[in-house]
């Protein structure tokens, strides 16, 4: 190793020759890396564009330079690196981040070291790599990485920028002192020698980039200038043009990124020439071709020590209606910003240009480049590479570069060959330029270190996931190849063709791995843990549709795994993924969850395998000592097609659950339900198309007696059984199967037949469960095809009728139901009635006088039964024939009335108000006043029954009369009044009288009232005294103030409060002087007493006074303002007009002027005395 | 990284490869299939012999010369009932084996009816071997030796008079068919192969270039 030199400081490597593989990560001073066999692949042009969308745009040349599409990185390998060394580094268990590969051109980095060229400073990539150095010296290399020429300037000071066109066959180099030269790259030939004069003077050259148009290349220089160099070749002579397209005093130009189309000839925007253009503050999107004009500009301020980076790409971009277009987009990024710019060309031809979304890095940029259409590589301050996909604004992977000493192109930025004539922010952003330094070329980086060239590219689908099984790392190997297969990974690079190939490929690769993965799972390998590893190969098999790598393979061969595989086994199984399985993976399975006893999976697995796979004596035999049903039924259904089974060995279960725990019990009810389903599923012939089940069912069903039956087994064991466990769903279930045609008429009369039969002999079913069943099978779809004796029903309704041990309500509803049902049509109605009567079933009657119109008898009976008495009312107000029932026959009425008089009320108003005035004669006071309460709360009531109603309140709900009254007019007031006066209602009575006109009288009983409250001290004195208030304001007209007032001061006097003094004085407007007068008279005389009402006079005094001046100073002061404003206008001076308004002839002596400017002959004007002009309208 | 097979491993490495095989048995009620079955895989009698419910699986291997021949064994019940299940076995099966009771005159009749089904429904392919069984029961013996030889002959049987009790023939039964087993041939000529799966066993030996762990 030590013979190799020391790499870094330049020193002699002997022989160019030896294995640079061996040159170990310390001399380079990188990072600790793994070492892995990587090829170097500088030309896999086409990634440029999305692989998939690629050949309709390709010219076809391009497609396939030295690329082979087997997945492998198949491009000429670089000469001699068979162990190039990989810089990332991982651990196991951190995730392994295997989408960037960095290698050193070993080869290129060698003879740079060796060549004494002086240090590089720029570089460029096409099908050959341009390096340029700081001697002045170009080196050119061949993607094998084989030196072709070196080309030596060292006059014009350091290369500063390099650029290869498309096909690789012209070099233009830009130096520091300002020359540009044009070299063939076959033998270093120079074809121009492009003065500095042709930008502007000692300025170092920043970028030189050739165009689409051959004869057009971009220059820019460290003045900020951008020019276009035209190449000319006049008569065999070749020569130069050079023209400013941007010149610097404008804002310094920092970066230049012309928009190569020359991959996509049939694009739209073929043809014309765009250009990105970035200043330190802004970006310009230029079209030079055909015709020179500014596209967009966008400000672009940042931190003043970055720069703008400027990258060009064709993204696929989907519009609306499927359509999908391929636009240029440009990724601008600056400090942590990235934004990206779509460039479309719309129907009418013309260039647009807007922003899509943006990234928000938290890193500063310092390189940025696309490396597909989705993806982009930012380079950061820190020397950090970020893998970005652009959809998602994922961070794919970041790569630590710190390692590599980069190039900068400070030197050309900083003017420094040229005296330093550059501004002070130009320098100052350049010193992190590495525009040409970092290059990318389809999905590969390049870095240019002094003395070396690094590339980092995004590896091949398949070499992700070798990378992976080569660190034995196979889960994540799996599931990466599950992701690429899922189309779900991001940054994928080397899967072509359509979706299915691409998945066939991916696929191929993935069952590859996994039947490694399984080689190593079956030699114990101790890393692998079985645990995951199990479950994983498990599922992608199976997502893969590889049963025999699991089953052949893994299966037959694993040991200690077994338990694991067949847990694997159940999931996959419950999922629904594997219903095919071999019976010996089954028959352990089986006999593993046996050991587990996890029975409900067990039942549910063997459900949804295919019944092929099952040892059915195994399973068969487990289901019937653990119980489970489903499963055997399943089984013997599917296996055997034996229908009758389940009847024949689970209906006897039942009936030993029934008979020993009860039918509550869960066991049972599980049971029960289950064959009930069974049953109507057997019935309905859902269970199988096949003629023959659904009779064995129904045979099976109605056979007399079970296998070894006991002698005293009653017969039919089976319906019994099944009516015994819940007969009502047993039926129903019946009624379900019974609505299919399939079954024939005679099945279903036949399992009729007996199932009335078992119900009916003996007494184990009461009869509401018989009146149910036959309610139930009458609705049915065929109730009216069943034969039924009519005996049958007799028996019924005269059990129903009479069994006491069942309470009356179900056995009422449940002869109303069968009634209801029509099943009983066969009796006479007179029959029915009589057995309803003598059991008192009042519901059955109205229904049954009901059908028979009998509408009287109907109220009758509603009224009789004691449990809906209450609900008359409802029932009437929906019954239809309210007429015909006779509600106002006496005993029905006083019936009503004991229910609820109110409602009665209401009721009558809203029916039959015609019979009111009748029934209220005969109504007591007790029922009155709730009837009235009644028909008030329906309508208004008429003068007579409000006064009445009025009346009985005041006996019956004194507190309300209040309310009442003031809420309705339609009062006698006369007999109102007295009854209030009898009852002491002085509130009512007042507003009665007030009502009356008899103010004075009101006034009294409210005056006493407050009087004696005053006496009482109770405690609403105040509320009273404003109600008195108030009612001697109304009535201020009528009433007599000394009759009135007077002793309402006295009372306020006495009461001692100013505040209602105060508020009586203010509303009051009385002649105070007279009521003091009259006070004084009425009063002892004493001051003391009337202090608080004449301190009260003052005060009101006061405030008239202070009112009256304030309304005489405004009164004056709107005078005087409209006098100063006439005034002022008296003043303002006036040009007279040369010409009378209306004659237009000239003045000659006098004449009328007015304010606003108008002049008029007397003669004109008069007699009009305003302007005419002004005032034309009036 | 080592991938050598453990010796506890039953298809490790000594043989080249495994033939895996799917037989049925078929015959009337009683005749013994279960209890030739058990004596084939498990060495085992019983005397008292429960009658199968549906079908039974059993797996059994047999080592003939370099390969092992893995039969996958159904026993199908015998009892009328279950025989709407059979042709679910036969179908993919590349040999069957029709016993009947040497006791019993009926239970060959109804073997020749099974091997008639065979030969209309079965794969063309199958390997149909009839086993007199009971053999030991020579006493009360109603089916000739030499009547079935002559019925097997005629139709291309394997035919041998076994007994479940005493063990005879019953290896061998089995061994015969494995013999008459194709076994070169790659994977299913015409179809039949539906339930044969021939697997490599030597592929983990190919994988193992280095030893040290």
């Amino acid at each position: 190793m030590s013979s190799n030199g020391d790499v870094e400081s330049g020193s002699s490597v002997p022989d160019l020759d030896l294995d640079i593989a061996e040159i170990d990560d310390k001399d380079f001073t990188l990072p600790p890396a793994e070492k892995t066999l990587v090829k170097t692949n500088i030309n896999d042009d086409e990634s440029v564009i999305s692989e998939d969308d690629i050949p309709n745009y390709l010219h076809q040349e391009l497609l396939n330079p030295g690329f082979d599409d087997k997945g492998e990185t198949g491009s000429v390998s670089s000469v001699g690196s068979k162990g190039a060394n990989c810089i990332f580094t991982h651990k196991k268990l951190d995730p392994l981040p295997n989408i960037l590969r960095h290698v050193v051109l070993k080869v290129v980095s060698a003879h740079l070291q060796l060549s004494g060229e002086g240090d590089c400073t720029a570089m460029a990539v096409g099908c050959l790599i341009g390096i340029g150095t700081s001697t002045g010296a170009i080196l050119c290399y061949e993607k094998s990485q084989k030196h072709r020429w070196t080309h030596n300037q060292p006059e014009d000071g350091p290369v500063t920028a390099i650029a290869i066109n498309t096909d690789s066959t012209r070099l233009l180099a830009g130096y520091a002192l300002g020359l540009v030269l044009m070299l063939d790259t076959a033998d270093a030939k120079v074809l121009r020698v492009i003065s500095p004069e042709s930008h502007t003077l000692s300025t170092a050259v920043l970028h030189v980039k050739f165009t689409d148009i051959p004869s057009l290349a971009l220059l820019s220089d460290s003045g900020g200038s951008v020019f276009e160099i035209s190449l000319k070749r006049v008569l065999g002579v070749r020569s130069w043009d050079s023209r400013c397209i941007f010149s610097g005093s404008r804002g310094e130009v920092v970066a230049v990124e012309p928009l190569l189309l020359n991959k996509l000839p049939t694009h739209p925007l073929a043809g014309s020439l765009l250009v990105a253009v970035a200043t330190l503050s802004k970006v310009l999107l230029i079209s030079l071709r055909p015709g020179t004009r500014l596209l967009f500009t966008q400000s672009l301020r940042s931190v003043a020590t970055t720069l703008p980076l400027l990258s060009w790409q064709f993204v696929v971009i989907q519009v609306a209606d499927s359509m999908r277009v391929m636009d240029p987009v440009l990724a601008v990024a600056r400090h942590e910003s990235i934004f990206f710019y779509q460039v479309s060309v719309e129907r009418s031809g013309r260039l647009s240009c807007h922003g899509l979304h943006g990234l928000t890095l938290n890193y500063s940029a310092m390189a940025c480049h696309w490396l597909s259409p989705r993806t982009i590589a930012v380079l950061d301050t820190e020397s950090m590479l970020h893998l970005v996909d652009v959809r998602t604004k994922a961070e794919l992977q970041v790569a630590d570069l710190s390692g590599i000493g980069l190039v900068f192109n400070s030197f050309a930025f900083e003017g420094a060959c040229t005296g330093g004539n550059v501004s002070k922010a130009m320098a100052l952003a350049g010193k992190k330029a590495c525009y040409n330094s970092v290059a990318s070329f389809g999905n590969q980086l390049l870095l240019l270190e002094p003395k070396a060239l690094h590339v980092i590219s995004i590896r091949f689908w398949s070499e992700r996931i070798d990378n992976l099984i080569k660190a034995n790392r196979f889960e994540e190997a799996l599931k990466l190849g599950m992701n690429f297969y899922e189309e779900r990974e991001k940054a994928v690079l080397g899967l072509k063709g359509t979706r299915e190939i691409r998945r066939m490929q991916v696929k191929e690769k993935v069952v590859d791995t996994l039947s490694k993965f399984i080689d190593n799972i079956l030699a114990d390998d101790p890393e692998i843990n079985l645990c995951e590893a199990i479950p994983l190969v498990v599922e992608y098999c199976l997502d893969l549709d590889q049963k025999d790598l699991i089953f052949d393979k893994l299966w037959n061969g694993l040991n200690d795994g077994r338990s694991l595989f067949l847990e694997s086994m159940e999931a996959a199984i419950l999922e629904g993924k594997l219903v095919q399985i071999p019976p010996e993976v089954m028959q352990r399975l089986v006999s593993f969850q046996q050991s587990k006893q996890s029975w409900d999976i067990l039942e549910e697995c063997i459900q949804r395998v295919e019944v092929t796979c099952l040892d059915i004596e195994q399973v068969i035999k487990l289901c019937k000592k653990q119980n489970l049903y489903s499963a055997l039924i399943s089984v013997w259904n599917r296996a055997m097609s034996d229908y009758t089974s389940p009847i024949i060995e689970l209906v006897p279960k039942l009936k030993s659950f029934l008979t020993n725990e009860g039918s509550a019990s869960s066991e049972c009810r599980r049971l029960g339900n289950l064959l009930l389903v069974y049953v109507a599923s057997c019935l309905s012939g859902s269970l199988g198309e096949e003629k023959g089940e659904r009779a064995q069912v129904v045979r099976a069903m109605a056979s007399q007696h079970s296998l070894s039956a006991p002698d005293d087994e009653p017969p039919f064991p089976y319906i019994r059984t099944l009516l015994e466990f819940d007969s009502r769903e047993f039926l129903n279930a019946l009624v379900i199967a019974f609505s299919d045609t399939g079954l024939s008429m005679t099945m279903k009369q036949r399992l009729v037949d007996i199932i009335i039969q078992v119900m009916t002999d003996g007494t184990s079913f009461r009869c509401t469960d018989i009146a149910r069943a036959l309610t139930t099978l009458r609705s049915s779809t065929v109730g009216r095809s069943l034969r039924m004796e009519a005996s049958l029903y007799t028996d019924t309704v005269s059990r129903l009728v009479t069994e006491e041990e069942v309470p009356a309500a179900e056995r009422e509803s449940a002869l109303l139901q069968l009634f209801l049902s029509g099943a009983l049509s066969c009796l006479e109605h007179d029959v029915l009635l009589e057995f309803a009567k003598s059991a008192n079933f009042y519901q059955v009657c109205s229904v049954i006088h009901e059908r028979r119109g009998d509408y009287g008898e109907v109220l009758k009976s509603q009224l009789a039964d004691p449990n809906r008495r209450e609900h008359v009312f409802s029932f009437f107000e929906q019954s239809p024939h309210k007429h015909d029932m006779g509600i106002l026959e006496p005993e029905n009425m006083e019936a009503l009335l004991k229910i609820d008089a109110k409602k009665t009320g209401q009721l009558l108003v809203r029916h039959i108000p015609e019979s009111i005035s009748d029934i209220i004669t005969k109504l007591s006071e007790e029922q009155l006043y709730p009837f009235l309460q009644g028909m008030i709360e329906e309508s208004d009531l008429d003068t007579e029954h409000m006064t009445r109603y009025v009346c009985l309140m005041c006996r019956f709900e004194p507190h309300k009369v209040l309310q009442v009254v003031k809420s309705h007019d339609n009062i006698e007031l006369d007999p109102a009044i007295k009854v209030c006066q009898e009852r002491g209602l002085d509130e009512v009575t007042a507003v009665l009288l007030e009502r009356s006109g008899d103010v004075q009288g009101a006034f009294n009983v409210l005056l006493s009232r407050l009087q004696t409250a005053i006496k009482n001290e109770e405690k609403d004195t105040e509320r009273m005294t404003e109600e008195l208030v108030s009612l001697a304001q109304r009535g201020s007209t009528v009433l007599d103030s000394k009759t009135s007032w007077m002793p309402l001061l006295m009372c306020l006097l006495k009461l001692n409060s100013t505040e209602l003094l105060q508020r009586v004085l203010n509303n009051a407007d009385l002649n105070l002087v007279s009521e003091l007068h009259l006070l004084m008279q009425h009063s002892r005389g004493t001051l003391g007493e009337l202090r608080a009402l004449i301190m009260g006079l003052f005060v009101k005094c006061r405030h008239q006074k202070r009112m009256l001046e304030a309304t005489k100073r405004l009164h004056m002061s709107g005078l005087h303002g409209e006098l100063a404003v006439a005034l002022d206008q008296a003043k303002v001076g006036c040009r007279s007009p040369l010409f009378c308004h209306i004659c237009s002839a000239p003045f000659s002596s006098g004449l009328y002027l007015f304010r606003c400017g108008h002049g008029y002959h007397e003669e004109c004007i008069l007699p009009n005395t305003k302007c005419i002009e002004c005032y034309k309208d009036s | 990284m080592a991938n050598k097979a453990g010796p506890q491993r039953p298809n490790g490495t000594a043989q080249a490869k495994i033939c895996q095989f799917k037989l049925v048995l078929l015959g009337e009620s009683a005749v013994g299939k279960s209890s030739l079955v058990l004596r084939f895989v498990k060495g085992q009698f019983h005397e008292y012999q429960e009658s199968t419910i549906g079908a039974a699986f059993l797996t059994q291997t047999v080592c003939l010369d370099d390969t092992t021949v893995k039969f996958e064994i159904w026993d199908t019940a015998g009892q009328e009932r279950y025989h709407s299940l059979a042709p679910m076995y036969y179908r993919g099966a590349q040999a069957a084996i029709v016993v009947y009771d040497v006791t019993n005159q009926d239970t060959f009749g109804r073997a020749k009816t099974w091997v008639k089904e065979l030969q209309r429904q079965a794969s063309p392919n199958i390997v149909i071997a009839l086993a007199g069984n009971k053999a030991d029961l020579a006493n009360k013996r109603c089916v000739e030796y030499e009547e079935a030889q002559a019925y097997a002959e005629e139709n291309g049987l394997l035919f041998m008079e076994t007994s479940a009790k005493t063990g005879t023939n019953v290896n061998e039964i089995f061994l015969a068919i494995a013999k008459k087993l194709p076994k070169s041939e790659t994977i299913g000529g015409s179809g039949s192969g539906q339930g044969r799966r021939l697997v490599e066993s030597d592929t983990t030996a190919k994988t193992s270039t280095s030893c040290c762990k």
